[in-house]
């Protein structure tokens, strides 16, 4: 059944309510990625790094300066988890936005990278900053097969696929002694930067982990940005709205899905690799479908193929339950709202604002 | 000798995944979506069996009574959740997303509301060891529970094999299945049918969840593993087939019993995801299901 | 649409400046380290699973904090103030709990934790609370690891490497030599069976086969089989309420009818009630029996029945005394209350509670004896020799 809405609308609503605009509006509907060149408020990307860099470091250290903490260390936990995540979402943009192909495993990427630095680290002692890309190699590795399914199935099935995979990955991980069982490993230790142990880096070691995770944010954003307006990022955009039409162009779509598979697994193992340094211990919750599924939502609900919403969207789900936490306090509930909340948030986003917050409409 | 056990087993617990199994098929055969809260309805079916036990009224009325409010909760989903997309076409990705939603809704609303406790039917059916063979000093056997249940999934599906090809709603179910579109130029209401499934699809997924209680225990996070094991046997078995989804389940049953006795009980849960890729990669139409095109 | 945008980006700065202000009510500028105790109360935090899998711990632990909060303030208080219990769902998950160790651990006014319940979790939870000088005390996470982990961190909790030789010596003391071991795939069914084993076999026994399986599953017909072809003596459970009661219930209804044991996780009436008619005759090592005709023990039980509608398990139990002990140690401390005070006062606890008289060893944990009881007419009994 396929989803055409012009067409659907023209057989079954009759002539005379055919939408003035249908046959002209092709290029509204079918616009290319319009490239998130306003970002915050309709300011340039780089006046946004700047500012947020510098937020960034204020928020930092102002500490150092302060005869008493100003922010609290629990802010700074939230930020960095912020941070992670949105890495998380920026790579799982790359399947569920560039190319269109909802994915709910990709949380077994982040596990791959997280397990991957752990055991590279404790068995064999190998510097953290190394495991960072030899252990994205191996998800990208993993993510081969995963690209290959996505060749020959579409849609709801590629979902339980990618769904069976991450419970699959998840499995071996509890089952296996070696990478700790169910319990996982502890006592990972803290990586040194220049000789500096991470964690001494400013007045609640997290500062560190702080500054890799934004750099690296940047970065992808920069990165990401420069695709969508590159043959590369032309290529994913056809595919994702008329693969057959980008078949028949001669777009070579197999190559690209694999890729975007690929570049999606490599950057959430990185942050899976910092997720282990920060945290200094890995366990299988990291691959469980619930991880999966926040991912994807913070992708959708922050707005498909947008790299400002994958990142806020990051933000908003991360910061919403800590909130909600605080709230449950206040109003002396008995029991934790946020999942029950999420579920309605995300009914009630997908009513009203189906692309996403920040995404285009033309995704709805 | 207890290989052969293991299978007679694995038989007797996939009829509960066969269950399970319709209520997805035709959820998704006929409404074209992938409905992810059929976990929790077989899970608040199972839950509304227990209250009604607990206060005394016999199974079967208390069964029947469980796939009414399964079909009713059922209904409520799609009226609340996927018919407002439906009339604005954006099934898709946001049908998805608010079947997710309302999944952990229901889930977590559950364990806020009847706490994370298991607890356990009351002893409503009577059990019983049944053998059936020995052999050389070993007897294999059966437990009684399971074959009632085996005994009345099958009723099910022959009930719903029945209603399916003989009544008129059944074959326009059938006819949907295969073109929505066409089917409502063709005069018949669609949003009757669509209901019709989705109480079909709940009233099974109840009854699979208080058959489950009845042997085992409830609690609110069961839906989730029973769910997805249900989507694996339906694939397996073949979208669209309801007696794909019966041989579909008794497969699973074995396959799991067969994974957890000879080769390591800690994959026992996996084998199902195993099996689902597989099937996904090798024929995604499954046993004997029909061609789909969906895209999410 | 431009309106939304902006409105969520709004949103999203207020929430934003919301957890920077508003998160630790306690950590106001100025306050500081010296004002640790806000007001007239003593905040206590829980970090432990409240939903999900493991949420039956949680609540557990939940319900016999409450109990005891209530009757000391009811009481009085702790010299003068009262005692003040705030909660965070970690829901099993190490990552959530290191959130809310962090989030207590901030606030100023949180004087002690209690947290986690599975192992992995409050070893994720130990250096944040060591780093913060709070002191977390626990009523489960069994893992030897835990152990001297940080001066903070006390464990009142079981230990595996003490009621695994109980279950194995119990069998033993019955004749009972062959057995069969069912144990759930997580670091306190692992435990448990290692030492069971280690111990068994040190004595002369044999541990015929351990079976495992993961904790969530509901059908033990596979690993029943398995045990039952062995043909063990009896069969030694490490496993909860959820899972045991009905691999109890499973192994009867499949024609195995050896003598069974359960560790500590299964000293709960909700084994009973799972596994039904199944559970007459099993033994059990428990940290406390309910009917125990000590004063103390009923009264607990008389109330949390009122209040709860169940019998306390182990963890209930154990968690009741636990802020007694907490209680007790700020008492002690008195005006200089503080947590490092407090801390130093735990340590030098010496309470006779409803699960027996609690004292901290040089690593700070709780080493007790423990009851073997069985199950008689649905209830909890002393077992007999």
């Amino acid at each position: 059944m396929k989803n055409d809405s012009a067409a659907s609308e023209v057989l079954t609503a009759g002539i005379e309510s055919v939408p003035a605009d249908v046959l002209t509006n092709t290029k509204k509907e079918f616009a290319l990625p319009e490239g998130n060149s306003k970002w915050f408020f309709g300011t340039s990307g780089k006046t946004t790094f700047i500012g947020a860099a510098i937020f960034l470091l204020a928020i930092c250290f102002l500490d150092s300066f302060t005869p008493v903490k100003v922010i609290p260390a629990y802010v700074k936990h939230i930020l960095v988890s912020c941070l992670i995540y949105a890495i998380l979402a920026l790579g799982l943009n790359f399947v569920s936005g560039y190319i269109g192909q909802t994915s709910l495993g990709h949380a077994a990427f982040f596990g791959i990278g997280a397990y991957g630095t752990a055991v590279l680290m404790k068995y064999s002692g190998m510097n953290f900053w190394l495991t960072i890309p030899v252990a994205a190699c191996i998800a990208a590795l993993a993510a081969l097969p995963l690209a290959a399914s996505a060749l020959r199935v579409k849609g709801s099935f590629l979902v339980v696929i990618t769904y069976g995979f991450g419970e699959v990955l998840r499995y071996v991980a509890i089952n296996t002694d070696s990478l700790g069982g169910s319990s996982g490993i502890p006592g990972i230790k803290v990586p040194t930067i220049f000789g500096i142990k991470m964690s001494k880096i400013g007045p609640t070691g997290k500062e560190g982990y702080l500054i890799l995770c934004f750099l690296i944010v940047a970065l992808l954003a920069f990165f990401m940005n420069r695709i969508e307006k590159s043959r590369t990022g032309y290529a994913f955009a056809a595919i994702r709205e008329d693969e057959i039409a980008a078949v028949a162009m001669g777009i070579h779509t197999k190559y690209y899905k694999i890729l975007a598979f690929v570049i999606s697994a490599f950057i959430c193992s990185i942050a899976g690799s910092i997720q282990v340094a920060y945290s200094s211990f890995v366990s299988p919750e990291l691959l469980t479908s619930t991880q999966s599924i926040l991912i994807l939502t913070m992708v959708i609900v922050g707005g498909r193929r947008s790299i400002k919403g994958a990142i806020l969207g990051a933000g908003l789900m991360t910061i919403l339950p800590e909130i909600l936490h605080s709230l449950k306090d206040a109003i002396g509930l008995s029991f934790d709202p946020w999942y029950i909340l999420y579920g309605l948030i995300l009914v009630i986003v997908m009513r009203v604002r189906p692309q996403g917050f920040w995404g285009n409409s033309s995704d709805a | 000798m207890d290989f052969v056990q293991q299978v007679i087993n694995g038989l007797a617990q996939g009829g509960i995944y066969s269950l399970i199994a319709i209520g997805w098929t035709t959820v998704f055969g006929i409404v074209g979506v992938m409905n992810w809260t059929h976990g929790e309805v077989y899970m608040l079916g199972a839950f509304a069996g227990y209250f009604l036990c607990i206060m005394g009224m016999p199974f079967v009325p208390a069964l029947l009574l469980s796939m009414l409010i399964g079909s009713g909760i059922a209904m409520a989903i799609d009226e609340f959740g996927y018919k407002p997309l439906r009339k604005k076409g954006k099934m898709a990705v946001a049908g998805f997303i608010t079947a997710l939603g309302l999944s952990t809704f229901l889930r977590y609303g559950a364990n806020a509301v009847f706490t994370p406790n298991p607890r356990a039917y009351p002893d409503v059916i009577d059990y019983q060891l049944i053998p059936i063979l020995t052999v050389g000093g070993k007897t294999l056997t059966i437990s009684s529970i399971h074959l009632t249940i085996l005994a009345g999934t099958m009723l099910i599906m022959v009930l719903l094999e029945l209603f399916i090809r003989r009544t008129i709603t059944g074959k326009a179910m059938l006819a949907a299945s295969q073109d929505m579109q066409t089917l409502g130029l063709m005069g018949a209401n669609s949003e009757v049918l669509i209901k019709v499934t989705f109480a079909i699809s709940g009233a099974l997924g109840a009854a699979a969840g208080v058959f489950v209680g009845t042997i085992y225990a409830i609690n609110p996070m069961m839906g989730a593993l029973a769910g997805l094991k249900g989507w694996a046997v339906a694939i397996l078995g073949g979208i669209g087939s309801i007696t794909g989804s019966l041989i579909g389940g008794l497969i699973l049953g074995v396959a799991e019993n067969l994974t957890a006795g000879f080769i390591s009980t800690g994959y026992k849960d996996a084998i199902g995801f195993i099996i689902m890729i597989a099937v996904l990669l090798i024929k995604p139409t499954g046993l004997l299901g029909f061609k789909f095109d969906e895209k999410v | 649409m431009k309106k939304i945008r902006i409105l969520a980006l709004a949103l999203a700065a207020t929430m934003v400046t919301a957890s920077v202000t508003g998160c630790g009510s306690g950590s106001s500028l100025g306050s500081a380290s010296t004002a640790a105790v806000s007001g007239g109360t003593i905040k206590i935090g829980l970090v432990a699973p409240l939903s999900g899998d493991s949420g039956v711990m949680g609540e557990s632990q939940q319900h016999g904090y409450e109990l005891a909060i209530n009757e000391i303030n009811a009481a009085g208080g702790v010299n003068g103030k009262k005692l003040e219990l705030t909660t965070y769902d970690d829901q099993g998950d190490p990552q959530k709990a290191v959130s809310g160790a962090q989030k207590f651990a901030d606030d100023e006014s949180i004087l002690a934790i209690g947290g986690s319940c599975n192992s992995s979790a409050t070893l994720a939870m130990a250096p944040i609370i060591d780093a913060a000088g709070l002191p977390d005390l626990v009523v489960s996470s069994s893992s030897p690891a835990l152990t001297g982990c940080s001066d903070y961190f006390f464990r009142m909790a079981v230990q595996d490497n003490a009621v695994g030789p109980q279950m194995a010596q119990a069998l033993l003391d019955r004749g009972k030599k062959n057995i069969v071991v069912f144990y759930p795939n997580n670091d306190y069914g692992t435990g448990l069976n290692t030492n069971l084993k280690n111990y068994m076999e040190q004595k002369g026994g044999k541990v015929l086969n351990s079976l495992t399986y993961l904790a969530t599953d509901q059908d033990f017909t596979a690993q029943i089989t398995t045990a039952k072809s062995l043909n063990p003596d009896a069969i030694a459970l490490c496993g909860t309420p959820a899972d045991s009661g009905l691999i109890i219930k499973q192994l009867k209804q499949n024609g195995v009818n050896v003598p069974i044991i359960g560790g500590t996780g299964l000293y709960n009436s909700k084994t009973v009630e799972i596994a039904g008619d199944s559970c007459e005759g099993i033994y059990v090592i428990g940290v406390y029996v309910a009917n125990n005709p000590d004063q103390k023990v009923q009264d607990l039980v008389k109330k949390f029945q009122e209040k709860y509608g169940s019998v306390p398990d182990g963890f209930a139990a154990l968690a009741y005394d636990q802020m007694y002990v907490i209680a007790e140690a700020a008492k002690k401390a008195g005006d200089k209350l503080s947590r490092d005070t407090l801390k130093d006062a735990l340590k030098e606890t010496n309470y006779n509670g409803v699960t027996g008289t609690v004292k901290f060893d040089s690593n700070n944990d709780w080493v007790r004896d423990y009851l073997t009881l069985a199950v008689k007419g649905g209830n909890f009994v002393m077992a007999d020799k």
